[in-house]
């Protein structure tokens, strides 16, 4: 019991290592994407005033 | 003439309660305003569901089976995924990407805040669950109805109901949960900490490009995310495109609410007492709290070690914020900020983080999917 137990945990510690791992790496692919179509196709700055809050 | 008792005669304690928990949900959507396009529904179809030989559910009748309203709207709806997919398309109409855009490295913050979801996997598989069981459980942390509801679906069907019911609960008590653990990891200098407003204008064809790139580039390495990710983003394309403001409105009013409210009452189709009342309900509860905990325990530790290497520092409670259920998650830390100086306007900061999270909780829903066997 305690052993399938514990085998079943192994595996979702590899899951979570690889899920975790996964995420930051395609929310920082979105980053660089977002950053890459921004400078392609960049907006207008309006403001930018460093901590002053509206 | 004793036909007409047999709802009386044949009714269980344990339907009473259910009945009973039903008339809870109902309590706290209306008195509450805990979630209520969500808990009102599956509190009343609770109470329909554990009526004795309710016609709502499948019944056989002379060894055939009669089908049950509620039993096809769960077949065809839940089990063909239709139902959260459709509500995805809902949601994304309903996202504008613009403030993270103002702020895109907000986006691993929506990656952290994940963090609940895989920990309490984890948890519960030592509790006794099997891995598929602990990963349904596991995605309550995704503070995403939908994303819990299609995750579970695939993996746990039986555990369906609480699931829903635990996700919706505590995405409602986020002001509850979030600020405790907010203040136990931050100090009084960092919940000050002041940060740069920027107000850039982001292009159309940004946000054009943004949910096609994003679907695509998901769509080649993880497949299986494809639903969840492509739905989401396709509604934001209805919105973003400027051609579509009809269809777009259509997604965020009449079709949201249509099928939040069928979704709602066809989950209930799974709070039978048989399949409710058990050990493993409250092991949910409590799992599904731990979830929300360390998500928010998550954001806010990544958004301080994230700190070290930043020049213009960020308040580490925007990292809470990275959770999906927008926008109260933002609200709260928001709320947070200028309880310790008023003067201190941290929510567009939130609301992009939040909106990351969004993101985040569906990628996650996806990856669990693409790893978990």
């Amino acid at each position: 019991m305690t052993g399938s137990i514990l085998a079943t945990f192994k595996q979702a510690l590899a899951v979570s290592g690889k899920g975790m791992l996964a995420l930051f790496i395609f929310m920082f692919f979105f980053f660089v994407l977002l950053m890459l179509v921004d400078r392609i196709f960049p907006g207008k700055d309006i403001e930018n005033q460093a901590g002053e809050n509206p | 003439m004793e036909g007409l008792f047999i709802g009386f005669t044949a009714l269980t304690w344990k339907q009473l309660l259910m009945m009973a928990v039903g008339g809870a949900l109902i309590y706290l959507a209306i008195r509450k305003e805990y979630e209520p396009a969500l808990l009102l529904p599956i509190g009343f179809g609770t109470i329909l569901v554990n009526i004795p030989y309710s016609a709502v559910l499948d019944q056989f009748e002379g060894g055939r089976r009669v089908a049950g309203a509620l039993s096809i709207f769960f077949r065809a709806g839940i089990l063909t995924e239709i139902f959260p997919l459709l509500i995805f398309v809902a949601i994304g109409a309903m996202i504008d990407f613009s403030p993270l855009f103002r702020r895109p490295l907000l986006l691993l913050y929506g990656a952290a805040a994940q963090f609940g979801i895989f920990f309490t996997m984890m948890a519960a598989t030592l509790l006794g669950f099997g891995l598929k069981e602990a990963a349904a459980i596991g995605i309550i942390g995704s503070a995403d109805g939908p994303t819990s509801i299609y995750v579970a679906s695939r993996f746990a069907r039986s555990l369906l109901g609480p699931i829903s019911v635990a996700a919706y609960s505590y995405m409602a008590l986020v002001p509850i949960i979030q600020p405790p653990v907010v203040k136990l990891l931050t100090t009084r200098g960092e919940r000050r900490l002041r940060m740069d407003t920027s107000q850039k204008k982001i292009s159309r064809t940004t946000l054009i490009l943004f949910p096609i790139l994003v679907t695509v580039l998901t769509g080649m390495f993880a497949p299986t995310a494809v639903p969840l990710i492509g739905f989401l983003m396709f509604g934001n394309l209805v919105r973003e495109c400027g051609v579509l403001k009809k269809l777009s409105l259509a997604a965020q009013n009449e079709l949201s609410s249509l099928v939040t409210l069928l979704l709602g009452i066809t989950i209930a189709t799974t709070m039978t007492a048989d399949r409710f009342l058990r050990l493993s309900t409250l092991l949910i509860v409590g799992l599904g709290l731990c979830a929300f905990i360390f998500d928010t325990a998550g954001g806010v530790l990544f958004a301080k070690l994230l700190n070290l290497f930043l020049r213009k520092k960020i308040n580490p409670m925007i990292g809470a914020a990275g959770i999906s259920a927008f926008p109260m998650s933002a609200r709260v830390i928001h709320a947070i900020g200028l309880k310790e100086d008023p003067s201190n306007y941290l929510l567009m900061h939130a609301v992009s983080a939040n909106v990351s999270g969004q993101i985040g909780s569906v990628m996650a829903g996806g990856l669990i999917l693409a790893l978990v066997h």
